[in-house]
């Protein structure tokens, strides 16, 4: 179950990663410990304990989970720590009555923090009333940016004393892509290494979203949860190692208006590439767009990053402003051999 | 009596000269207008490929044109004529093929009364300083 309740409070943005600015090194948070007591009244007392430091710098938020049996997690308590207090061991208590107290307990404390280059933690523990010994799950999430344009994602699970980590480097994503014409859209053009301590290679759930303003795209389904239109991605790895997306299955384009579609309609032709209408290059010239990556490692997380889609120039139109465009001019000369069609109205 | 016959032969010319100006203005419309249908008739040929140039579809022209034409024209005039030649943007030459950088259209029409409607325009797809 905490691997749902992982999966729902995990995402990451990484559009804020890259509005952040440099992390602050005096600035630490972290969870100290995270236990649990029987109360003399049948209950259960959580005690959490955890340590701030530099807590003005950013807004740190701490929340006790509890989730029973395979419910969907409840919230117990949530704290956004004061202003300009650095304290060591604050604690964070819960008391549970017994009838609040299921079979199979697991109390999760997680730290969220608005420094997008910190360390977030969750600490979990389960609790059996039988009596079972318990199991200690510690996930830490750690993003920070690299060299200008790239960041970095590090996934670790201890596991008792096995640790488990994934490492992800996103290396040319960015918070706004521009291509240099507007014409159609290369997913492929997107890189990222990845590392896994077991050896394992990359499993994972990919899918482009694209939010349709002007309704331009019928031809493919809306995400429900995004409301986005939506598009299925795979991940293939080139030569050098490096993980690309690619669309999952074909698309199809009609080649005079450049629509495109998931689905093969009479006179479409197939592509790799999500083709933009002619004539729509100024209204879809910011468009709002996902790629989301669940992945299936140690643990189910996800990885959500958002980037905004511009083009340098038209392909076709004006000639102040595109790559091609059309001149015309009056034509006095009679002297060519035309090919001429008498129409008859 | 005369002064009357001449004020109805007045007014006959004005008539059969307003009925001439108005068709023929309505011909010049229609052929002038596909200055904006012809801005969305270009493919390229190789679409999987590089950033392929631009070129006209001279069947998507044709069809185009004439059903333009046609739309716009019924109801003015009963026929007409047009003329299509293509060429090449940058050296003029005339090309024959499906897929061509420049095309000249010309219209003939008679209209009523006066002089016949004839008029031929050059439309040339052409890189800009803005190309790669």
């Amino acid at each position: 179950m905490w691997h749902k309740m992982l999966k729902l409070t995990f995402g990451l943005t990484l559009a804020a990663l890259m509005s952040a600015s440099t992390p602050m090194n005096d600035y630490a948070v972290r969870v100290q410990e995270l236990s649990y007591q029987d109360t003399s009244s049948g209950g259960l007392m959580i005690h959490a304990a955890y340590h701030v430091k530099n807590p003005s710098t950013y807004k740190v938020t701490f929340e006790l989970f509890h989730t029973i049996d395979d419910a969907d997690p409840i919230l117990l308590k949530a704290e956004k720590y004061p202003s300009g207090v650095e304290s060591d061991g604050v604690f964070c208590d819960y008391e549970l009555s017994a009838t609040e107290v299921g079979k199979d307990n697991a109390f999760t404390f997680a730290i969220t923090t608005t420094d997008p280059s910190y360390i977030s933690e969750k600490k979990t523990i389960h609790y059996h009333p039988s009596g079972e010994k318990y199991l200690e799950v510690e996930e830490k999430h750690n993003h920070e940016p690299l060299d200008s344009g790239y960041y970095k994602e590090a996934y670790t699970l201890l596991h008792g004393y096995e640790i488990s980590q994934d490492y992800f480097i996103f290396d040319n994503f960015e918070e706004t892509v521009v291509e240099p014409v507007y014409k159609y859209f290369d997913i492929r053009r997107f890189r990222f290494s990845y590392y896994n301590s077991k050896g394992k290679t990359l499993k994972a759930t990919c899918r482009f979203d694209f939010y349709d303003a002007f309704n331009l795209f019928p031809g493919f389904p809306i995400h429900e949860e995004t409301m986005f239109r939506s598009i299925p991605l795979t991940i293939y790895a080139d030569r050098d190692g490096y993980y690309h997306f690619a669309f999952a299955s074909h698309l199809y384009y009609q080649p005079t208006t450049y629509q495109s579609s998931l689905i093969c309609e009479e006179g479409y032709r197939e592509t790799s590439l999500l083709y933009f209408p002619k004539r729509y290059a100024d209204q879809l010239n910011d468009i709002n767009c996902l790629i989301n990556i669940d992945v299936d490692s140690f643990f189910d997380y996800n990885i959500s990053a958002t980037f905004s889609l511009k083009y340098e120039k038209k392909f076709f139109g004006h000639c102040t402003d595109s790559a091609y465009c059309i001149e015309s001019e009056m034509d006095y000369g009679n002297n060519v051999k035309e090919h001429v069609v008498e129409v008859e109205l | 009596m005369i002064l009357l016959l001449v004020a109805i032969w007045g007014l006959l010319l004005g008539g059969v000269s307003l009925v001439s100006s108005t068709v023929y203005h309505s011909i010049d419309h229609a052929f002038t207008s596909l200055n904006y249908a012809l801005p969305d008739l270009w493919v390229v040929t190789d679409v999987e490929g590089e950033l392929e140039a631009p070129l006209y579809d001279t069947y998507l022209v044709e069809t185009t044109s004439i059903h333009h034409l046609s739309h716009n024209l019924k109801g003015v005039i009963d026929r007409y004529q047009i003329g299509f030649y293509y060429f090449d943007a940058e050296t003029m030459e005339e090309v024959k093929g499906r897929y061509v950088s420049g095309v000249r259209l010309s219209l003939r029409a008679k209209v009523p009364f006066t002089s016949d409607y004839y008029k031929a325009m050059n439309y040339l797809i052409t890189e800009t300083n803005y190309a790669e």
